[in-house]
């Protein structure tokens, strides 16, 4: 399995020559690719629909425990297939949808690209691989919504949900630690396994929110769901790929994939049924409000992760079961109605549905294509979308009226959407057909064709084709084996009535819809200032905030950075000295006085009027003359104790500082006294404070004996192992040889910086 | 700052400097010295030459090397092509007796030079050991004993390197500030 | 001595740091190259202080014979003061270089330099 996706994963960077080099026929290898991995992934369907489960482990960063794990069961080959399936056709799509388009290529690479990571999210066995590729999703979907980087309105979208599920992917990756240290364990096949041990821990309140921050804005669950229509500025082919089908799912995959582990407390169950129920009940009220035909979509795939969440929590077995029917049902039939928006958008050049009309004539199996969806979508007999609701309603049924009262209610808005998407564009003759600005393409209208006949097969003979895989499925998100059957007809049971009754409704809301089409003024003001708002207020802040920020530490005056350096330097080493309060044994050291040499004292008599002069002088060469004298007086002490190496370099340096300010002094500027009275009172009493600190510290570092084994290290060693008798020299060519390489370069980067400067003064002259 | 005392000491004096610094280098090993101050030694030579005679004669007195190329190349063989050239450059650069057979060619060793071969000499004396087996930068003696050097090993050329990198480095600030 | 360096690194500290805070660039040079010196110093008096002894195997012995230096803290400052002279070589052609650009000495001037430099829009 590595190696199908590691070459998958070489060829997405190589895509866009293929489609150079190949033209009109490249994409049978664009399309071929995901083929191919559809196709090996449908060959584990034997083993794993007899529950089997496939696994994969390399060892990756040993020392940190990170494996590279597939592990593939019956969830995680259900999505491999839907997004490798889901693949082949976008490709397909895409490669007719942007024919022209120049960026075709580069759209085919992060296709690929996103379709690996994907892939690699639902086969990780490692929770560190896991999250990798979880943010490689994100980063690929900020790029694929971003495609058309020329208009302000992609980019803002590509920047919102790159911030909006990264952020997520950083609470994840937290969640995902505090989730390892809870179990013990970082494999997931481990974690599944200690239910009690996770949810009996102390971590689990913290991590669960963690993990389903990352989850929700992933999936887009309120309060996060806004990012998902702006994230419609994408190509549709995007829009269909990651938008309805794969990417937005992965959240779902996620809490799916987890459940076992996490599942249990009343928090989890609770959290995920409100928030999904809320989310599902604002999507679909929202897509009635918008007359885009992708928004409208967008905010009823919002509303549908939203019912899969709330199934995920309920969490009975029933649940589970029409979670991940409605998931594949879901996929099919909004997969397909993206493509159908964007065909009609294609041709017609506008998403408005008031505008359009009557399309059938032009746009005839987009129209055949549409109304399959669309009747999947509704829940209509022989189609899967009819299953799905079928068993969504018994679970909820089972569990309390009121949560399937707005179920209900959501259904019912899906029949009106599905009637508006199958019905009204293309067959309601009303007025005069909207004239479109070329025919309908018949190549465009193969994928959703493709989608819809699946949805009606899966749909007529469901224990053939699904029922195994998803059986599998259900078992591995409830971390139980169950039986799982599927059948079109389940007799005249009080759910089949309210289905009739939710068809019913949702073509009276139908009706009345298109009598009155004018929003709510008062909602409109709360959307206005929903999250998004929120959202933008708060971009916006961050970026004054570091502005200002940056305005106030930056002023650009030299001695405010390192005065602010320098006290908070004193500020941290005077709390660490008076949080331990050593004492400082001044007596004994007055009597250490007495050991001062006389041509110590010398030393010192010479330095002190070298300072005083240094400070008073108002000659340059006065001032450079009194340096070397402190110089060469630190040279002398050097030697005195007993480092003559070091006394020869402060020599020839101090030689070699003297020389360069002579040379270049009358090119520099003059003494001044630029700083008034007051000024310098402050500096100096900065100063002094500085000094005084060292020397206290120093004073008190002398205190304590020295503990280093160093000396004695290196005193035994340079000669038996470094073959060298001086042992400075011995340690800097040879046992530190790779730090003093380094230190070389510095210098050589000293030197390229005087050259850049010299050269940048030979630019401007020859400019001037 | 030029006296006729310190023109002329330092012409002689900068061959001396150089012995000095060289023999500092090697002997850093055993006594105090070694390639920073056989370096700084090395470059004080010519920073009082510059300071002295200018950057522009110095330069054109010790870091420019004229090179003569045989025009009329008879080519026996490559080999034996290179070796008379190499043997015209070294043994008779004052006097050639076909004058016309050769062309000049200036070759100016810049200070920048010098840096990059005394980096590249300190990180490939390191490959030594590597290539032998053991970690990056892992000494390799050879059994000899010379007398002021003790025994030569991949550190001697560490050392060089180190040495090549402080003298360019000088040279090169030295030229900048006594430039313009 | 144990007790006198202390206090001399600490006056180079205080001394140096008077002349940074100035504004004027050539004091600023000044005080880079002292504020140097008081580091190399402090760490050499971290490492103490030992009379005589350099840290030299001597001749005939295959072992340093107590007492010798620690030959630890030179070794860092070997290098420590030739890396501050690179430091200093390019602080003072910087310094050259701003003084040439700008005509100034005063390091106040400097603080908005960044917006002269963009070049007007035409």
């Amino acid at each position: 399995m590595l190696y199908f996706i590691l070459a998958s994963l070489i060829y997405a960077f190589i895509a866009p020559f293929v489609h150079r080099a190949a033209g009109k026929y490249g994409i049978a290898v664009q399309a071929g690719v995901p083929l191919v991995l559809f196709v090996y992934f449908a060959t584990f369907l034997p083993d794993v629909q007899k529950g089997e489960v496939y696994t994969e482990i390399y060892n990756w960063v040993p020392s940190l425990g990170v494996q590279l794990y597939f592990y593939l069961d019956g969830l995680a080959l259900l999505f491999t297939l839907l997004i490798s399936g889901f693949g082949t056709l976008v490709m397909y799509y895409a490669s007719q949808y942007l024919k022209d388009d120049a960026g075709l290529g580069r759209l085919y690479m992060y296709l690929t690209l996103f379709m690996v990571a994907m892939l690699g999210l639902v086969t990780a066995g490692n929770l560190v691989t896991v999250f990798i590729c979880w943010e490689l999703t994100s980063i690929t979907s900020y790029l694929l919504i971003g495609h058309t980087h020329e208009k302000e309105t992609a980019r803002q979208s590509a920047l919102q949900a790159l911030l909006v599920t990264g952020l997520g992917g950083m609470a994840l990756m937290a969640g995902f630690v505090l989730l390892g240290i809870a179990g013990d364990s970082y494999t997931i096949p481990e974690l599944l396994t200690r239910n009690d041990l996770i949810t009996h821990s102390s971590l689990y309140l913290p991590m669960l929110i963690l993990i389903l921050l990352g989850a929700f804005t992933k999936s887009a669950q309120f309060p996060f769901h806004f990012w998902l229509p702006n994230a419609m500025a994408a190509p549709t082919p995007v829009s269909a790929y990651l938008h309805s089908a794969t990417m937005v799912k992965a959240g779902i995959y996620l809490l799916a994939r987890l459940s076992p582990a996490l599942s249990g407390p009343d928090v989890w169950h609770f959290t995920l049924l409100v928030i999904g129920t809320t989310t599902a009940l604002l999507g679909a009220f929202l897509a009635l409000q918008n007359s885009d035909l992708k928004a409208i979509l967008a905010y009823t795939t919002v509303s549908a992760l939203g019912l899969l969440v709330s199934l995920i929590g309920l969490g009975t077995d029933a649940a589970i079961q029409s979670m991940v029917v409605f998931l594949l049902a879901h996929a099919l039939y909004k997969g397909g109605l993206f493509m159908v928006a964007g065909n009609i958008d294609h041709a017609a050049g506008t998403r408005e549905y008031p505008l359009l009309n009557g399309l059938h004539k032009q746009m005839r199996f987009t129209g055949i294509a549409a109304m399959l969806a669309a009747l999947s979508m509704a829940g209509v007999l022989p189609f899967i979308g009819f299953i799905a609701k079928e068993l969504l309603y018994e679970a909820k049924a089972a569990s309390s009226y009121i949560i399937l009262a707005l179920s209900f209610m959501v259904s019912v808005a899906y029949v009106a959407v599905a009637t508006i998407m199958g019905y009204r564009i293309f067959w309601h003759n009303r007025s005069e057909p909207t004239k479109l600005k070329h025919q309908g393409q018949v190549t465009m209208a193969y994928p959703p064709l493709i989608l819809g006949i699946c949805a009606l097969v899966f749909g007529l003979m469901p224990g053939h084709f699904v029922a195994p895989i998803l059986g599998q499925a259900a078992s591995a998100t409830l971390g139980e084996t169950i039986d799982f059957e599927l059948s079109l007809w389940h007799g005249f049971t009080p759910v089949l009535w309210l289905s009739v009754l939710t068809i019913l409704a949702g073509i009276f809301l139908y009706s009345v819809l298109q009598k009155k089409r004018e929003p709510i003024a008062i909602l409109q003001k709360l959307y206005a200032n929903g999250p998004n708002k929120l959202y933008f207020v708060l971009l916006n802040g961050l970026q004054r905030g570091a502005l200002h920020l940056t305005a106030t530490i930056q002023n650009g005056y030299l001695r405010l950075y390192i005065a602010s350096i320098i006290l908070t330097q004193v500020a941290l080493l005077l709390y660490t000295i008076w949080y331990n309060s050593p004492t400082l044994q001044l007596q004994q050291k007055i009597n250490l006085l007495q050991d001062v040499l006389f041509h110590e004292w010398l030393l010192i008599l010479l330095v002190l009027p070298a300072i005083y002069m240094l400070l008073k002088t108002t000659s340059r060469l006065t001032a450079i003359a009194t340096l070397s004298i402190i110089g060469y007086t630190a040279s002398l002490l050097y030697y005195l104790f007993g480092a003559p190496d070091i006394a020869a370099t402060q020599l020839l340096i101090e030689t070699l500082t003297v020389v360069i300010f002579v040379l270049v002094l009358h090119k520099l500027p003059r003494f001044q006294y630029l700083t008034h009275a007051h000024r310098r009172i402050k500096f100096v009493v900065i100063s002094v404070l500085f000094g005084a600190t060292m020397t206290y510290v120093l004073l008190l570092v002398k205190q304590f004996p020295l503990i280093s084994n160093l000396k004695e290290y290196y005193g035994q060693n340079a000669y038996l192992l470094g073959k060298g008798k001086n042992i400075v020299n011995v340690i800097l060519i040879d046992f530190r040889a790779f730090d003093t390489l380094g230190e070389m370069t510095v210098l050589a980067v000293a030197a390229i910086g005087i050259f850049a400067l010299l050269r940048l003064r030979m630019d401007k002259e020859e400019k001037a | 700052m030029r006296t006729i005392i310190l023109a002329t000491a330092i012409r002689l004096l900068i061959p001396v400097f150089q012995i000095f610094s060289v023999y500092i280098l090697f002997r850093g090993h055993n006594h105090p010295g070694g390639g920073f101050i056989g370096g700084l030694i090395g470059s004080i030579g010519f920073i009082f030459y510059v300071m002295t005679y200018g950057t522009k004669h110095t330069l054109k007195n010790y870091f420019r090397v004229h090179l003569k190329n045989d025009k009329v190349a008879d080519l026996h063989s490559r080999a034996r092509h290179r070796f008379h050239i190499a043997r015209v450059n070294s043994r008779y650069r004052q006097r050639v007796e076909d004058e016309w057979k050769w062309e000049h060619r200036i070759m100016r060793i810049r200070p920048v030079y010098i840096i990059a071969t005394g980096l590249f000499l300190a990180a490939t004396s390191g490959l030594i050991g590597l290539f032998s087996g053991n970690p990056y930068m892992t000494a390799i003696w050879t059994g000899l004993e010379i007398p002021i050097v003790g025994k030569p090993g991949t550190t001697l050329l560490f050392d060089a390197g180190v040495y090549l990198l402080v003298f360019g480095i000088v040279l090169k600030i030295t030229f900048v500030m006594a430039e313009e | 001595m144990d007790i006198v360096l202390p206090f001399i690194t600490g006056l180079l500290f205080a001394t140096g740091l008077y002349l940074i805070l100035h504004r004027h660039f050539f004091k600023l040079i000044l005080g880079i190259i002292l504020f140097g010196l008081a580091t190399n110093l402090f760490i050499f008096t971290i490492g103490r202080l030992t009379r005589g002894g350099s840290p030299i195997i001597p001749q005939g012995s295959e072992v340093a014979i107590e007492p010798y230096a620690d030959p630890v803290p030179q070794a860092l400052l070997l290098t420590a003061i030739v890396i501050g002279f690179g430091i200093q070589a390019f602080a003072i052609v910087l310094v050259k270089r701003v003084y040439q650009a700008f005509g100034t000495n005063n390091l106040d001037d400097l603080n908005n330099t960044d917006k002269t430099i963009i070049p007007p829009k035409e």
